[in-house]
């Protein structure tokens, strides 16, 4: 039985976005004012507060002091399934968000409910020569682009068609770096998510800006840019349904969850329910996000998610 | 004149191989060094280096199945039974996820090794039936009966002919993919040992069907570079034991420096287990220029435009590469190439500049500036250097103004004016040494001009320095913006694109290619930093009013030891992905200088910066000037450059944007 998000909240008091206490917090790293502040909001909330972390070498998870490979995690996660528990989204990487879904519904976690506060501002570079919108300086490095324990897949298999469902940032080398994939073939098509309504207006052009070198490599006509709304992660998970359910017997999905943190909660809500499918596989580069990244706070969300 | 509902910019935009079907029959140009290659008597493996864009990819997809037994070939001789080339390139994401779960290095090898022998595997069932699809006479479908019954004994479930491995291979590789995802759960798949089984195959299927008794599988491992280095290492072992049936060869990146060792410590040695062939070796730039010209020629007329003596036979036709190197049909070939990419000559280009009053505004602004700076100068106004002058000499006036080393204005008036002969061939040689940097030095304050410098055929050439993707990228561009001032035109006059034009497209080329770094591997965003900065390094060098050191676009490093680790491994990727090129030292002013290396930025980005694509002048950077360039502050680089190249810019104000 797989997530599903059956209420959004939002405000701009944290205190009435988050409205009750939990038994178990779980982190990800902090690396500016919005990380901060909802890490301490985490821990102001929960009982106990416990990072994970996603090892990329050795395919292992590290959760509070205790590592464990992917088909385990989900023994960590039993005491916690009839209690509450709180994600801090804010922070948390995509692979540890997809591999704790996993585990959770593994281990029968009822409800976790996310985190998430918006940035006021995200930190920018000075313009080059021949730039043109604005360019964002939020990652220090980026790692190897490859899939996520669950997911692996050849992109090259014979008589299958690609389709890559990218959700999109700010950051125009991240699109770039996937569609370079010399596997990629002819036929392989593009579907570009772009979130709209952004949490600020003019930042969905921002998105589409950024990416246009991007969306000019797949020439495919069926290629094209989808919306869904930035702050929404149910309606991205609706838009993956959707697209899924309308693929052909040798058709398959990439999901490259580029986006902001809740349309990549929502995707990682939709892989999280297809675990082994073999029609739908996920590529992520690993990215090291860059201390003070992001400037403020915005709104608050907080997202539940049941089975 | 051809026609005119085919853009040609269309027939430009797929410039790069992969974007291009396995079966590249009748698309792939026989290059130049091709009699220089024997990949098809190969008996040992051939090593295929070259930089990006060389054409390694096209070249291996030529020799592989797909193309040797293409539906479109109409007649197939029996000799290609002889060599068939096996493709073979990493899916990147795919075997980086080799490692951790807690398995040993051991456990991953022989994932590794059962992981290659499916996809070998896949490939000899795949060739074996596109021989018996295509028209050569000596291998049809009857050959998918062949028993392979025998291969029960290594994976149990085997099919029994060959007819049904394909199906098998794939469902074989999902159960791989499957154990992949989780390597923890209980593993029932029967590991395959790797080579060895393939070769096995092989020889079962030549004991039991005649026609391929004598075949050679030729395995091409292209991008070997992105394999992880403990695979690297099992390929070398394969690599060690080559041999007929079973070839391995193996093509990567120029400085991409791939593992020689094998799992069992050795190396492989050159000669005696394999051979190197450098494509960028082999390719020198008179060759290249032929080359280009050859495959401009052949896709546009392809696409039904006129050009001169090509057709697909010839250049498709390995046995007709003698034919090519005739002179009357290179000439031809370049008189073609060179009418559709005309170009200006240096001094003309010169000329126009001096013409357009905002070329002639600037000159004069230098010209007042240095002037100012002279103790004679007030005795002297700016006609005195430009009345009456060529535009050439008038230009050289200018940089020699700017000199300290000649202290009055006079001095210089009187070099320009001088009559007697040595005097006017010194006059030459200056205006030969300083006339091409003295013309970049008012283009970069003309932003809104497309820099002429940058247009020709020859020039293209320069540009694209052997990379066949480059050029193409460069046609491409040029072909575009021609279209688009055309457009609405009722008949299109030629197909000859202005230089303007060209040099227009050859910016929007650079600006490309340098954005396109960003896909250049896991560093791609570093590197794309790197050489702006790079660019902006020699854009500022190159405003030197004075031009002494002029047309700086390459460096030397001193003190290559002070460079960290981190420093030396982008350097290490910049050439592996041609942004630079490293390169043997031409001369050096100073004998006792130690033996150096330069490093040249590609010549592809020289119109974004508006800097020199030739090879002319270094500068030398210490180590630590180059750790600043690579990974130092905006205020820091800013600080560089203003001590590296402290020019006024208050005569023509340019801005510099940083990276």
């Amino acid at each position: 039985m797989s997530y599903t998000i059956t209420e959004l909240r939002a405000s701009s008091d944290w205190q009435k976005a988050v409205n009750q206490e939990y038994s178990l917090g779980i982190a990800g790293g902090v690396f500016d004012d919005r990380g901060r502040i909802s890490h301490s909001v985490v821990e102001k909330t929960c009982k106990e507060v416990l990072p994970v972390e996603y090892g990329i070498e050795e395919k292992t998870i590290t959760f509070g002091d205790q590592t464990v490979y992917p088909d385990e995690f989900w023994e960590l996660l039993v005491p916690f399934s009839e209690k509450k528990v709180l994600v801090n989204l804010t922070s948390i990487g995509f692979p540890e968000l997809l591999l704790l879904l996993l585990a959770c519904e593994r281990a029968e976690v009822k409800e976790i409910e996310f985190l998430y506060m918006e940035p006021k501002d995200y930190r920018t570079q000075p313009l080059g020569s021949g730039e043109v919108g604005q360019v964002y300086d939020l990652t220090e490095r980026f790692d190897r682009i490859e899939s996520i324990p669950g997911f692996i897949q050849q992109i090259n298999r014979p008589g299958t068609r690609n389709m890559i469902v990218s959700f999109l940032g700010f950051e125009s080398s991240r699109l770039r770096r996937v569609l370079s994939f010399e596997d990629w073939d002819e036929q392989t098509t593009l579907r570009a998510v772009v979130g709209s309504p952004a949490y600020r207006a003019g930042w969905e052009r921002q998105t589409v800006v950024a990416n246009l070198d991007g969306l000019r490599h797949v020439e495919q006509p069926s290629s094209c840019l989808r919306f869904s709304p930035a702050r929404n992660p149910y309606r991205a998970t609706q838009l993956l349904n959707l697209i899924y359910r309308a693929l052909g017997d040798r058709e398959r999905i990439f999901v490259v969850p580029f986006g902001t943190q809740p349309m990549t909660l929502g995707c990682a809500i939709f892989l999280a329910a297809n675990p082994n499918n073999s029609k739908i596989s996920v590529l992520y580069d690993f990215p090291k996000p860059r201390v003070d990244r992001s400037t403020g706070i915005g709104l608050t969300h907080c997202f539940r998610a049941a089975r | 004149m051809g026609r005119t509902d085919i853009h040609l910019s269309d027939v430009f935009s797929k410039n790069r191989a992969e974007e291009l079907p396995d079966d590249v029959w009748g698309q792939f140009v026989i290059p130049p060094y091709y009699d220089k290659l024997d990949i098809e008597r190969a008996e040992k493996t051939r090593c295929i280096e070259g930089g990006r864009g060389c054409g390694k990819t096209m070249l291996i997809r030529y020799f592989c199945h797909p193309t040797v037994f293409s539906p479109r070939r109409e007649e197939i001789p029996e000799s290609a039974l002889g060599n068939v080339g096996l493709y073979w390139r990493p899916n990147i994401q795919f075997t980086n996820m080799f490692t951790g779960w807690g398995l040993s290095q051991q456990q991953w090898a022989a994932a590794f090794r059962h992981y290659g022998a499916l996809l070998l595997l896949q490939e000899v069932v795949a060739a074996v039936h596109n021989m018996a699809r295509s028209c050569i006479e000596y291998v049809n479908e009857d050959v998918f009966a062949v028993g392979t019954e025998w291969a029960a004994q290594i994976l149990p479930d085997a099919p029994q002919t060959i007819g049904e491995w394909p199906t098998f291979i794939e469902d074989e590789i999902l159960v791989f993919e499957s154990w992949l995802n989780n390597p923890r759960a209980k593993d029932e798949r029967h590991v395959l040992p790797g080579v060895p089984v393939v070769t096995q195959f092989i020889n079962r299927l030549q004991d039991r069907y005649e026609p391929l008794a004598q075949t050679k599988f030729h395995v091409f491992i292209d991008e070997f570079e992105n394999f992880h280095p403990f695979q690297q290492r099992i390929i070398n072992d394969w690599i060690k034991h080559t041999r007929r049936p079973l070839i391995i060869s193996v093509a990567y990146k120029r400085a991409a420096q791939p593992s020689r060792e094998t799992t069992g410590g050795e190396r492989i040695q050159e000669r005696d287990d394999f051979r190197i062939f450098d494509l960028d070796d082999l390719l020198d730039d008179g060759e290249f220029e032929i080359f280009a010209a050859e495959i401009m020629s052949l896709r546009m007329a392809q696409a039904g435009f006129d050009a001169p003596d090509i057709s697909l036979d010839l250049l498709t036709d390995p046995s007709r590469v003698d034919e090519r190197a005739q002179s009357g049909y290179r000439d031809r070939l370049k008189e073609f190439a060179q009418s559709v990419l005309p170009g200006y000559d240096i001094r003309e280009i010169a000329a126009q500049l001096y013409r357009s009053s905002a070329g002639k505004n600037r000159i004069r602004r230098r010209i007042a500036e240095a002037l100012r700076r002279k103790s004679d100068g007030t005795e002297y106004t700016t006609d005195d250097f430009l009345g009456g002058m060529s535009p050439t000499t008038a230009l050289t006036a200018m940089v020699l103004l700017a000199r300290p080393g000649y202290a009055t204005a006079e001095q210089v008036l009187s070099i320009i004016n001088e009559k007697d002969e040595e005097a006017r061939q010194a006059l030459k040689d200056l205006e030969h040494n300083n006339l091409f940097g003295a013309v970049l030095l008012i283009y970069q304050s003309l932003t809104n001009r497309p820099c002429l410098v940058y247009s020709g055929f020859s020039v293209f050439c320069l540009l694209a320095k052997g990379n066949v993707r480059h050029f193409q990228e460069l046609l491409y561009q040029s072909f575009l913006k021609k279209e688009h001032a055309d457009s609405g035109s009722e008949a299109i006059e030629s197909i000859q694109v202005s230089p303007e034009h060209q040099a227009s497209a050859a910016y929007k080329a650079a600006e490309r290619l340098l954005e396109g770094i960003h896909e250049c591997g896991r560093f791609g965003h570093r590197l794309r930093y790197f050489a702006k900065r790079l660019g902006v390094f020699y854009q500022a060098l190159h405003r030197n009013p004075a031009q002494s050191e002029s047309e700086q676009n390459h460096f030397a490093i001193d003190h290559y030891e002070r460079l960290d680790e981190d420093s030396v491994m982008i350097l290490d990727h910049a050439r592996m992905w041609g942004i630079l090129d490293r390169m043997r030292r031409t001369k050096s002013k100073d004998p006792h200088e130690p033996a150096l290396e330069d490093y040249v930025l590609n010549p592809i980005y020289a119109p974004f910066f508006r800097i020199s694509y030739r090879r002319k002048r270094r500068v030398v950077l210490r180590g630590e000037e180059l750790m600043i360039m690579i990974k130092g502050t905006d205020e820091e680089f800013r600080r560089l450059l203003r001590e590296r190249a402290p020019f006024d810019d208050r005569v023509v104000p340019i801005q510099t944007r940083m990276f």
